[in-house]
């Protein structure tokens, strides 16, 4: 790891307040966290946590109450080509063809004809949908479309993924092959990628750091480093070790938010 | 523009809303003092039939676009005009068709109508005039002249939609 250099995302005091009718609701207090260039980041956390809003004001659709995003030393006010989200519900241009979906982001900066067919091209091949290539969104599988997701925004030069629990609506099977792919472009391409998730064993799996996030308001519970070698065997001991322990971290300050409930 | 901009909306809306309730038929009369007895005075009445459903529909369909197809757009680098032509308008093209669909019925009574009541050519009149000559078999020919052209208008509607909207599996009736 680089270290000397100065970290690709900076996440400085933000806080984040919704407004839910008369009231107000603090979804995320005070965050502090720096991910370095390259690295695969965990978010992790029970439902409610945040780890949502917060990806969602790394992205810049939502303005943080207080503090501030800096990515590559400048600081986020609007979303941007060079962070690229991939959502839970795909969000693919249902009109367009898997083709015109991957090319999107390299048509939108004004590229000739020809260099957009060549970029869309190239990434429909890093996904394996050569055969695809000209259907359109509702005719593919949730897989398939997860990969157009990732292709898209990889397409067009992104070099932060922001993952929203990408994985949490397909089969178990899929998103094995998935999980393993996206290893795959991970270290082929060397993207820095932001991957929230409730699933332990899929932060287990997939990251060399894991944030552990806690709920009400949503903070930064444990930073842990995974230490593995991908690819992780799911049965060795190791695995299991960081299996419990992220688990341990995850429940441990779950307990007494329940007790506090009740006691409320 | 009125589905997305909401000052817009809510300036307008109260207008349309009046407006609306008024059926088209009611504005014959005034269509005939303005317009005269003619042509001019259905092609009125057919626009006022046809403008609501159209409006509406496409109103409706803005204002439907899936937000996350809007950040999707965004966070690639679309913003702008760019966005209503790439994204905002193929996404609410559903909806235009419905509403196009809706207009070419109305607009196809009230041209009879107006035919029937004001305008002194087209099918409308000979059915009319049919009936003032007890020509049954003229009635019921122009009855069904007219139906057999609105059956073949709205195929092509259909036909059209089913081309542009290929992409979305709701739309190949």
């Amino acid at each position: 790891m680089r270290s000397a250099e100065r970290p690709q995302v900076v996440i400085r005091g933000v806080s984040k307040r919704f407004q839910v009718g008369d009231g107000e609701v603090e979804a995320l207090a005070r965050i502090d966290a720096t991910i370095e260039r390259g690295a695969f980041v965990c978010l992790i956390g029970a439902s409610g946590c945040g780890k949502s809003t917060l990806l969602r004001v790394v992205a810049g659709f939502e303005e943080p109450t207080t503090g501030e995003v800096l990515v590559e030393g400048k600081p986020v006010t609007a979303p941007g080509s060079d962070r690229g989200m991939v959502f839970q519900d795909y969000a693919l241009f249902p009109w367009m063809t898997v083709r015109q979906n991957i090319g999107f982001g390299p048509r939108q900066r004004q590229l000739p004809r020809k260099e957009v067919e060549d970029i869309a091209d190239e990434f429909v091949k890093l996904v394996g949908l050569e055969r695809a290539a000209n259907r359109y969104p509702s005719q593919l599988s949730g897989g398939m479309k997860q990969r157009v997701a990732i292709a898209r925004v990889l397409a067009n030069n992104a070099n932060i993924l922001l993952m929203d629990e990408p994985f949490g609506a397909l089969d178990a099977l899929t998103r094995e092959q998935l999980q393993r792919e996206l290893l795959q472009i991970w270290t082929r391409t060397r993207v820095t990628i932001v991957f929230v998730t409730h699933s332990v064993e899929e932060a287990a799996l997939l990251a060399d750091r894991v944030l552990v996030m806690s709920a009400g308001p949503g903070r930064i519970e444990g930073d842990i480093l995974i230490d593995l070698p991908h690819p992780r065997d799911v049965s060795s001991p190791e695995f299991n070790a960081v299996r419990r322990e992220l688990a341990h971290r995850l429940t441990s300050h779950m307990a007494p938010a329940r007790a506090s409930e009740t006691v409320a | 523009m009125i589905g997305r901009i909401r000052l817009l909306r809510q300036l307008l809306d109260p207008t349309i809303n009046l407006l609306r309730p008024i059926p088209v038929t009611a504005w014959l009369p005034l269509s005939m003092i303005f317009f005269g007895l003619g042509p001019n005075a259905a092609i009125f009445l057919v626009f006022l039939g046809a403008f609501y459903p159209i409006l509406l529909n496409t109103i409706f369909g803005v204002r439907s676009v899936d937000v996350r197809l809007i950040e999707a757009a965004a966070m690639l680098g679309c913003s702008g005009s760019a966005m209503f032509r790439q994204i905002v308008f193929p996404a609410s093209l559903p909806s235009i068709f419905n509403g196009l669909r809706i207009a070419h019925g109305f607009a196809w009574i009230l041209i009879v109508v107006g035919e029937m009541t004001g305008v002194p050519t087209g099918l409308g009149s000979v059915i009319m005039d049919g009936r003032t000559l007890s020509r049954t078999d003229l009635v019921v020919t122009g009855m069904i002249v007219i139906g057999v052209c609105g059956f073949v208008t709205d195929r092509i509607i259909v036909v059209i939609s089913n081309r542009v909207l290929q992409w979305s599996p709701q739309h190949h009736a």
